[in-house]
This record gives C-alpha cells, structure tokens and sequence, in this order.
C-alpha cells in the first residue's frame, strides 16, 4: 500500500543540518492499522508527512498503491491525496469560522463531479458514523476536544480515503476521549481502511497491528 | 472569534485609509477642478505679473497689469474668445467694513472689467452684470453677493436701489449667489468698476489680471504666442525699461501662484506648469503606498492567524491555486466593503465640513473624477495589499502551516 525505499529528510537550517529520517525502508500493507512511536523529534511526524505527501524526502522514494508519487507535480500532488488520503491532526485544524457541516465538507470542494444533493447525504452518513449528528449546525468553538476530532475524523473519511494518516490524534485529549477516538479508528480499520497513526501513548499502541519504532530519524527493531 | 476581531481590526484600517484617500481626492478636485463658477477655466489662461526689464541696468520690476496695457494690448488679441481684467481677490486687502448688530463684519471687494462677468458663471439671484459701456457712461455701480445683501439690505431685493461704500453712493446692478473662497478668481463679497481702485497705475503697471479665454483648449498656445508678438512690440516710450516678459498660464497655476507656494523665481528657471500634477502624483502615491504597506501587514498577520486553514485545505487536496483565489476574493471582498464605509464616512465629513464653513465657506460636492480616482485607488490598495500576502499565504508549504499550530 505504502512503500517507502531508501528515504532520507534532511533540513538544513542556518547553523546545522538535522538528518531527521535515515534511510527508512519500510512497507505498510493494505489493511493495517500502523502505528509510529519514538522519542520527541526523532522524525515521526516527519515520517507520516513524506508518507502522506505533505513533504518530500531528500532522497528515496515513495509508492503508494504501486504508483511512485515522489517527483509528482504540486497540483497532481493535491489531487493524489484529495482521492486517496485522509489526515487527522494532534490540534484538529478545523477551521473556526465554518460549521461542523462546513468543515466535513472541505474535502469535497476539491473534488470535480458532486452534486450538493450527494455531498449532503456524504456529510450527513458521515457525522452520524462519527456520532455527531446532532452538531452539524455548531462551530469547532463549541465543541469539547474530542468532538472536535471527531469532526476531523468525518472530515478525514467523507472522500473515502484508502489510507489514513493521523499524527497524535489523541494528543491534546484526555485518556477517555483518547480511546474514544481510538476506538474510531479501530472500526475504520475494520471496515478496510489502512491507517498509520504517530502515538506517545503505548496503551494505545498495543491495540494496533504493527507498532514502528524510530530513534534518531531511524527504524528500530 | 480571534479571527472575527481581525477581519474587523482589518476593515476598519481600511475604511480609514480609504476615508482619508477619498477625502483628500475630493478636497484636491475641489481646489484644482474646473467646475461651478470657474466651469469655463479648462480653457483660459491668466496673467498675473507683468516684468519689466531695462537691459542695460539689470533695473527690474514685477507688478499686475495696467488698465492702459489691458485696453490698447490685450482687448486688441484676436485669438481669444475673451480678455477679461480685474483685481486678485486677495483677501486681506481691498476690504471694506460693514457694521451688523454692532458686529463689524469685513467684505472682500473686487473690481473687474465688464467682461469679467462673461468670464466666470456666477448665479445671479438678481439683476445682472454690468458691461465696459455701462462703466464709461456711470461707473457708481455694484454687484452684491448674497451676504453683502443680507448685511446691507436685510436680504431684501436690492437692484437698483443704493449702497454706501467708503462714504460713497453705489446703485445695485445685481446680486449674485455665495461664491466659494476657494474659487480665487471668481470669490468676491463685492464686485465695482475698476475705476475705482485706490491703487495707483504707473505706465502699464496697474492692479489687474488678466485672463484668456479660449475658443478651445488646443488654442491656448496660440494665445500665448500672440500675446509674446504683443509684448515684444510694446511701446517702451516714456517708460524707462527696454523689455517686457510675461506668460498666462493655465488655472491650476493660479492656486499656486496665489498661495506663493511657487516662487516667482523658481518659474524663471523651470516651466513648472507641471509641477502641481507631478506633486498631487506623489501625494497619491504616498498615500497609496503608507496604508499599502500598512494592510499588506495587517493581512499578513491576520493570514498567520490561518495557518491552520491552510495547512488543512492543502492536506486536503487545495492547491495554491485554489488558495490565492479564496484569498484574493476574501481581500477584494472586504476592500470594496471597507470602501463603502469610507464612502459613506467621506460624505459625512464633507456634510460637516459644509456645514461647518471651516474651509472658506466652501461648498464642496464630491465630483464624478474624485469619484473615479477614489474607485481606481480603492482598487489598486486591494490589489497591492491582497495580491501579495495571498499569494504568499497560498503558497506557504503544507508542512510549515501544520507546523507552526502544533508547537
Ligand atoms: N522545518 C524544519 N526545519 C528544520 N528542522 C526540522 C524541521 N522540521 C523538523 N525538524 C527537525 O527534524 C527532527 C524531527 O522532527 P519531527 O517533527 O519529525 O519530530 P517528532 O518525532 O514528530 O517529534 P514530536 O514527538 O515532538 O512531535 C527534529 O529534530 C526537528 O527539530
Ligand atoms: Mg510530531
């Protein structure tokens, strides 16, 4: 499903030069539920970015679903994720001034071909998967944390996304709503859908299929 | 809501820029447009100074025209449509005082030629002009304005009844509507012959100015070019200079000559006829490029504020393209509301000002140019402040947007 050969990160700032991912090899299979652990800034979120094709590596490169996607143009690059990417985010990065509706719908709006009618029952089966039917009307401001990333998750399965890619998706929660969320994206994952998720949490952790260790920008065995 | 202060915090910067660049457009057409009672300036030119050298000595001398020089020199040009003469309103001098309700009350005097009245478009509520025949026959004759009618006449009609001026007996030929003070040639409160200045005339120097009309505006070089032939073949006999120099010029110089904003000497070395426009260019650019700079930055922070947007837009599959368009509409949007405003907010000022007489007792009405400079500059502020931030903004990597939120 992901197939990462060889890639390295490097950012070069001012005064150094960070090596933030060496060499990774690494292959998600379709239907797994990955999840990436480590120590702060040992290139985790950095992983997941050249995963979901938010950045590029310095070298290697990256399949998905057998196409190499590295060297890809920006706007090709947006369309690849739109169809077959879904994020979700430690800070939720919805978007305070639109509704809950709004905010689901986003993905959608980049998207050619739908009608609003079929967009509507998207948005509606959506939130009501995600169990927040009842707050399609409100605002990101007036919703506890984990119904924002439960929002989020809406947002990130509204396209039908193939694979998911959350980075600390249970970061600002509380262990509660963490598993709520949790639990989420376990059925999602039994539904089909590949997801690779960054985690400090071990409890967490446990729970998936494959736990991907990394120290210093490289996979530990 | 942080963002509802901003978007706020941003209209009102606009607003105020655009008040300000609205109202100074009106305030500089209503000084340097042709329009009201100077509508027929667009095509005359006018001489103010007459110089007078004796090569020899280097002896030189600066001073109004003659009625002598007016009658056998400038009425005898046959390009103009019109030559009228008459004195600068000027407003310290020529003044004649009025006593109402104990108050003393000064009112400006003007004396002028006949075709003076052809020359400016003065609304009369009453009576009309007087002609150069009328002067010669009697020239104990007045034009009022409505103010002078009021003091003298308790506003009552007053044509041909008498005013006593300086202890002498006027007949009231006319009474005209206010005139903007503004309006340097045509600003008066009193209106008399020219006969009947106080001031001395020396040869061909005198107190009057003099203004061409022309048929059109292409033949204004044509006057000028005939009035040189006429100074160059000037009768020097019982003067005691050899050269005469002086040039009429179009009505936006006129401000400025009356304002001494430009020196009699600078003009001796530049033709700065151009210099009125090459300054209102700079000022509008200052004033373009001040807010500029100050709404590219209040854009650029509020677009920091929407980082996250961003970074979720583009995870999401938003291309810069996609971006830079939302921004752009969203900056457009609030420019034109925030012109708006400043529309609005601009009349309201102009109404106070109106009515506060502070500026001259001037009248000012916002005219269709300031109307499409102000538009036009409107414009250009959305583009200069929008363009720029949105494009950065849109373009701004996905990784950084994410980012710059989660830590
Ligand atoms: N844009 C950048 N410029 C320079 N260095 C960067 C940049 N982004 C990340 N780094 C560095 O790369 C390394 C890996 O960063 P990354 O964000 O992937 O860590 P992380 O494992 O996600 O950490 P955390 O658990 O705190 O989120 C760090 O040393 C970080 O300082
Ligand atoms: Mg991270």
């Amino acid at each position: 499903m992901i197939e990462l050969s060889n890639v390295e990160k490097v950012y070069q700032t001012k005064e150094i030069e960070t090596l933030a991912l060496n060499q990774i090899n690494l292959k998600i299979e379709k239907g797994e539920f990955a999840s990436i652990m480590g120590p702060s800034g040992c290139g985790k979120s950095t992983l997941l970015n050249v995963m979901g094709l938010l950045d590029m590596p310095s070298t290697g490169s990256v399949r998905i679903q057998g196409e190499k996607v590295t060297n890809r143009k920006e706007t090709k690059l947006a369309e690849f994720r739109n169809q077959n990417l879904g994020f979700i985010f430690q800070s939720f990065h919805l978007v305070n001034d639109l509704t809950v509706y709004d905010n689901v719908e986003m993905p959608l709006l980049y998207r050619k071909g739908i009608s609003s009618k079929e967009r509507k029952e998207r948005i509606m089966s959506v939130l009501e998967k995600v169990g927040l039917s009842a707050r399609v009307h409100h605002y990101p401001s007036q919703l506890s944390g984990g119904q924002k990333q439960r929002v989020a998750i809406a947002r990130a399965i509204i396209g039908s996304p193939e694979i998911i890619l959350a980075d600390e998706p249970t970061g600002n929660l509380d262990s509660r709503m963490g598993h709520e969320i949790m639990d989420l994206l376990m059925e999602l994952n039994k539904e089909g859908t590949t997801i690779v998720m960054v985690t400090h949490d071990e409890a967490l952790a446990q729970k998936t299929n494959r736990i991907i260790r990394l120290f210093d920008g490289s996979l530990v065995n | 809501m942080r963002r509802k202060l901003y978007a706020f915090v941003t209209l009102f910067g606009i607003s105020l820029t655009l008040t300000l660049l609205f109202a100074t457009t009106v305030f500089v057409d209503h000084i340097f447009a042709s329009k009201g009672t100077e509508s027929k300036f667009d095509r005359a030119i006018f001489a103010h100074t007459l110089r007078m050298t004796k090569r020899k000595t280097e002896d030189q001398s600066n001073n109004p025209f003659s009625y002598r020089f007016v009658r056998d020199y400038a009425y005898k040009m046959k390009t103009p449509e019109l030559v009228a003469a008459y004195s600068g309103a000027n407003l310290t001098n020529d003044l004649v005082y009025a006593y109402r309700n104990g108050k003393r009350e000064p009112l400006t005097m003007r004396f002028t030629d006949g075709n003076y009245w052809q020359l400016v478009d003065l609304e009369f509520l009453e009576g009309r002009g007087y002609t150069l025949d009328e002067i010669e026959k009697d020239d104990k004759i007045v034009i009022l304005d409505r103010k002078s009618r009021e003091i003298y006449f308790n506003g009552e009609p007053c044509v041909g009844k008498t005013v006593q001026l300086k202890g002498v007996p006027f007949r009231v030929m006319g009474v005209v509507e206010n005139v903007d003070a503004i309006r340097f040639s045509a600003y008066s409160n009193i209106w008399l012959p020219f006969t009947h200045t106080k001031h001395q005339e020396w040869g061909y120097f005198g107190h009057l100015q003099i203004a061409f009309l022309a048929h059109q505006q292409s033949d204004i070089s044509k006057i000028q070019e005939e009035f040189a032939d006429k100074l160059a073949k000037l009768d020097f006999s019982g003067t005691h200079f050899d050269s005469a120099y002086a040039k009429p010029k179009p009505a936006t110089m006129d401000v400025w000559e009356k304002h001494d904003i430009y020196a009699d000497s600078l003009g001796q070395f530049m033709e700065i006829e151009d210099v009125p426009y090459l300054l209102f260019g700079t000022v509008i650019l200052m004033y373009l490029f001040l807010p500029g700079l100050n709404l590219i930055s209040l854009n650029s922070t509020r677009i920091m504020e929407r980082f996250p947007e961003i970074g979720a837009r583009k995870s999401f599959g938003a291309t810069t393209k996609h971006l830079a368009i939302q921004f752009m509409i969203e900056n457009i949007m609030i420019t034109l509301l925030g012109a708006l405003i400043a529309g609005a907010a601009t009349f309201i000022i102009i109404y106070l000002i109106n009515d506060s007489g502070i500026f001259f007792n001037s009248q000012i009405a916002p005219g269709s140019r300031s109307f499409i400079v102000g538009i036009g500059s409107a414009l250009i502020l959305a583009i200069l402040s929008g363009v720029t931030p949105s494009l950065k903004l849109a373009k701004t990597p996905i990784v950084k947007t994410l980012k710059n939120s989660t830590k």
